[in-house]
């Protein structure tokens, strides 16, 4: 059934080579090849209900976009609560969480390349070169405090290192691997500093509260976003947010923004394209801070929550996500820069995180 | 808002008033007519639920479909034998009913008179309500709150005991085993005289549930052995039944259920959860019958304990205090009054919180004429001060017509029922909305009752349709930073429920032919989601068929069943839909005696064409399996 539906599929595209050399049209061509590639990949968590989450393409350029691309292509299902895709070389890491498993696709077509076992509620990944990329791990409590070493090459996991409590978000900072460790189903303060060339960690500094999220910018600072922390009885927040700049060198800190909400949690940190501009959700709404001026909170671009939100690095366009009830089919809604509406993009059930593939 | 508190205090005064009269009535009758006893000299007191629901339908599981599902999960036996769909997630695994399209915690359920739905989850898993722990089940479809409280929006589950006197010594062994490790084993031993009935029952279920499935979460969707869904249960079963002299009896029920199980994980989930659930119920019966009244004072403990993991527990204990009074006011016209004093006591992984709750309710059936009878049944329930609706129903059945072999009865309900937000709608942390009002709903239907009674034939045949709306649905959502409920949602539900049963002597032997048919239309409409409103509530298939064939011939029964479950939806948009799929179960039982005892020998084979199905997506359900019981009494 497969085989014939293969050779179906590549008839078809001999023909449409065929038809496309004809007609001196190289775009046809490009797309039949590769039906995904350069554009947006949204990751759509799943529900207890769906039991499965799903990944949508989207092609900003054309505006045509795919449901279900993982299922399309490869004919399984990628499992429950699948907290990221990330872009390394050509190949998209899908982690999920409740599968203990991380998916290697290949962009260009979403076939799948491997699985990496025994990272158990895998929640990023970040790739270092051809042989390494880590991922990180809340572990099956969910209070987890590991890093996985993968070897890219047959898949594996050749190390574990120990970070803090429920490592989440990283980011590679020359020759250091920055995780935040976020807490996981429990709470923590710190980002641990791990060393790539021995992956060893060589420093672990207090932050805030629940850091989520991290970027560098154009000048090598690097921004920590703390969510804060609830109290024990969750009617409001013991600890507010913070964000802190902390140089890219020595890590000192070297400012901490401090936020007065006493119930909203800042999240979702991203940075533009040319690294000038933090963009946050907070308090509901989006909000922008210049990285060379003063850290003041003023209002914000957009008011308007959203469950993920991310920045397209490429046009600086903002993309929210709205899972209406949770039960049903999501959107993507993209603003500009200034916050001006733009279009909304139906996704899959509870869209969260983005991978601008470029 | 005056007017109805105003309404509400006149009723509960009166209800109050008519209580305090019957109890000194049936003092001086006490004194009076000592030789007019109305106890059942044979069995021991069980209330009949069809006497205060005239109009609605009222079925109970026949008795063949209890013995064909010993050793077995009441789940099982309602998803194949009643008509009501059942989200099973998994073999053994969490099962929870919706009837006419409510959501799983808009059924209320009893034992021995005691509501058993959790008040912390709202709801019941029927999957730890073993088949073997009960004598018999009775389902009252539709709205029925105001007969028996909250909860009661889609329908009501009835389980229960049943206890003889003068039955001297009695006992059963029972032993089943099946397929994927599946044992089950019931001792029984009672004894009873005139004065003074006992019985206990002992069980313990177990199952590995280690069934092939095609795994879809790996390439090439492989057949692989399902892994973590092993099911262990044990219960101890109590009754005893007392005529204390001539005119009044004691009755008591303790019910002990243990369920330790492993998680079905989701289909390629790596996930290895365990629950450990013990149940205790205890219900104390005092009654006194008078020449045409009955009081009842009940007392009961309701006590559920789930772990999960090991290390979460949530306990709730609910104790109730009821005390009802029967009356014969006329030859046409009967009528109950009670008050209910239910305290809950939650202590649970997230919060602790307590609820007292009183109602008083009262229920009346009048016999106008030889073909038009009616019952009227009211209730109020006070939960922590809060009022919830005001909750009437008026019900009614008339005989269009009937001669020797045709009876035909239209009948018609008119109901309000309402469903108290569950603890942890209320007091979860975070998130808990203690400001939520309860679901409300109001709901009528009509239908036609024909009974054909010829010699060889017997056929009765019931249709209802009906119409409900249910209003302050409440539904979790995300609030910034964790779920939180709210009263979101109003979904109308209308249907149509179709009874066949059949009985068609053939020779020597008895045909039996029964049908169950639903159509189920539940569709949200309101919601703040505007792309749902108008789609099919999730899970909730449009159509649900069962139909059982059985032939009996002196003592062999054999049968054959099947069960077609329509494509139903995942998602509140209809966006996603798991397939339709049919079921085919066939069985033989066979009673014969030996050594001058019965021996009952049972045989079955479910899933027979080895259908590959899910009712919940990503959760598999076995093929094709087996399962043999042998029953000993004596």
């Amino acid at each position: 059934m497969r085989i014939n539906q293969k050779i179906t599929t590549s008839l078809l595209f001999s023909a449409l080579i065929a038809l496309a050399s004809c007609n001196n049209d190289a775009e046809t061509i490009n797309n039949a090849d590769t039906p995904f590639g350069e554009g947006v990949f949204i990751v759509n968590e799943g529900n207890t209900q769906t039991n499965t989450g799903e990944i949508t393409f989207y092609n900003p350029s054309s505006g045509e976009k795919s449901h279900n691309i993982f299922t399309k292509v490869n004919d399984m299902d990628l499992g429950i609560y699948v907290q990221s895709i990330s872009g390394h070389l050509g190949k998209g890491y899908i982690a999920v969480d409740n599968m203990n498993r991380m998916y290697v696709v290949n962009l260009d077509d979403f076939e799948m390349e491997g699985i990496v076992e025994g990272v158990e509620k895998p929640q990023t990944f970040v790739g270092l070169n051809e042989q390494k990329g880590y991922a990180s791990l809340w572990g099956e409590s969910g209070t987890g405090n590991e890093v996985a070493v993968i070897n890219l090459q047959d898949l594996s996991v050749s190390k574990k290192i120990t970070v803090g409590t429920g490592p989440k978000n990283m980011l590679v900072n020359g020759n250091d691997l920055i995780v935040l460790n976020s807490g996981g189903f429990s709470s923590d303060n710190s980002i641990s500093i791990i060393n790539t060339q021995t992956d060893q960690v060589t420093q672990s500094i207090a932050v805030g509260d629940g850091p989520n999220s991290v970027v560098v910018d154009r000048n090598g600072q690097i921004w920590v976003l703390c969510g804060g922390k609830y109290k024990a009885d969750w009617s409001g927040l013991e600890t507010p947010g913070q964000l802190y700049k902390i140089n890219g060198s020595n890590y000192n800190i070297e400012e901490v923004l401090e936020f007065e909400s006493e119930f909203s949690q800042p999240s979702k940190l991203r940075i533009n394209g040319g690294g000038d501009e933090l963009y946050f959700t907070y308090d509901g709404g989006v909000h922008r801070l210049s990285v060379d001026q003063e850290l003041e909170l003023g209002d914000p671009v957009l008011n308007r929550s959203f469950y993920g939100f991310d920045l397209n690095p490429k046009d600086g366009l903002l993309y929210g996500t709205d899972p209406r009830d949770f039960a049903s089919a999501g959107w993507v809604i993209r603003f500009t820069p200034e916050g001006v509406l733009q279009d909304s993009i139906q996704a899959g059930i509870i869209p969260s995180q983005m991978l601008f593939n470029y | 808002m005056y007017f109805e508190n105003v309404t509400r205090v006149i009723f509960i005064t009166c209800c109050l008033l008519l209580a305090v009269s019957y109890v000194k009535a049936q003092e001086r009758s006490l004194d009076m007519s000592v030789d007019t006893v109305a106890l059942d000299r044979v069995d021991v007191y069980a209330p009949d639920y069809k006497k205060y629901s005239l109009g609605h339908t009222v079925k109970s599981v026949a008795k063949e479909n209890l013995q064909e599902f010993q050793g077995q999960d009441l789940g099982s036996l309602l998803q194949q034998r009643s008509g009501i769909f059942v989200r099973q997630y998994g073999p053994g695994m969490l099962a929870s009913v919706t009837m006419r399209g409510a959501s799983a915690g808009h059924t209320a359920v009893f034992w021995n008179g005691l509501p058993i739905n959790s008040p912390s989850l709202g709801q019941t898993d029927f999957s730890i309500l073993p088949v073997s722990g009960i004598d018999q089940a009775t389902i009252h479809f539709g709205g029925s709150a105001a007969l028996y409280g909250t909860d009661a929006i889609g329908g009501s589950i009835h389980l229960g005991n049943e206890l003889k006197f003068n039955q001297g010594h009695h006992g059963e062994i029972q032993q089943g085993l099946g397929s994927f490790g599946r044992f089950n084993s019931q001792v029984k031993y009672g004894y009873s005289n005139g004065i003074i009935a006992l019985r206990t029952s002992a069980y313990r279920n177990s199952a590995q549930n280690d069934f092939p499935f095609r795994n879809r979460s790996k390439l090439g969707q492989p057949i692989e052995r399902q892994v973590n869904a092993a099911i262990e249960q044990y219960g101890v079963n109590q009754d005893f039944g007392w005529n204390v002299g001539t005119r009044s009896q004691i009755k008591n029920s303790i019910w002990w259920n243990l369920t330790d199980r492993q998680l079905q994980p989701l289909m390629g989930s790596n996930a290895r959860e365990v629950q450990k659930d013990q149940n205790l119920r205890w219900a104390m019966d005092y009654l006194l019958f008078g020449e045409k009244s009955l009081l009842n004072l009940k007392a009961g403990i309701v006590r559920d304990e789930m772990i999960f993991d090991r290390n979460s527990r949530n306990l709730v204990t609910q104790y109730l205090f009821s005390t009802d009074i029967e009356k014969q006011i006329a030859n046409n016209w009967d009528s109950k009054s009670g008050v209910r004093y239910t305290i809950i006591d939650g202590n649970l992984s997230s919060y602790r919180a307590t609820d007292n709750r009183l109602e008083v309710y009262h229920s009346s059936s009048f016999r106008f004429t030889d073909r038009f009878s009616t019952s009227l049944n009211l209730r109020q329930l006070v939960y922590e001060g809060n009022w919830a609706p005001f909750t009437p129903s008026l019900s009614g059945t008339y005989r269009l017509f009937k001669n020797e072999r045709h009876q035909l009865d239209a009948n018609t309900a008119l109901s309000r029922n309402f469903k108290v937000p569950t603890l942890n709608d209320r007091f979860w942390q975070p998130g808990g909305n203690p400001d939520l009002l309860p679901e409300d709903s109001w709901s009528s239907e009509i239908g036609l009752l024909h009974n054909w009674d010829l010699e060889n034939t017997q056929v009765e045949t019931r249709v209802n349709y009906y119409r409900m709306t249910v209003e302050n649905w409440i539904i979790w959502q995300p609030t910034g930073n964790f779920w939180s409920p709210s009263n979101i949602r109003d979904v109308t539900n209308s249907g149509v429920e179709t009874f066949l049963e059949m009985r068609q002597k053939v020779g020597l032997g008895v045909i039996g032919l029964n049908l169950n048919y639903n159509y189920t239309s539940a569709q949200i409409s309101s919601d703040d989601n505007e792309s749902t409103v108008g789609s099919q509530l999730p899970y909730t298939p449009l159509h649900k068929t069962n139909l059982q064939i059985s032939y009996k011939l002196n003592s062999l029964r054999v049968f054959a069943a099947q069960t077609y479950v329509d494509e139903n939806f995942v998602t509140t948009d209809n966006s996603l839909e798991i397939p339709s799929y049919t079921l085919y179960d066939i069985g033989a039982i066979w009673d014969l005696q030996l050594f001058g005892q019965d021996l009952m020998l049972q045989g079955q084979i479910h899933n027979l064409l080895n259908t590959e199905y899910q009712v919940l997506r990503q959760r598999p359900m076995p093929g094709r399996n087996y399962h043999v019981n042998i029953h000993f009494k004596f």
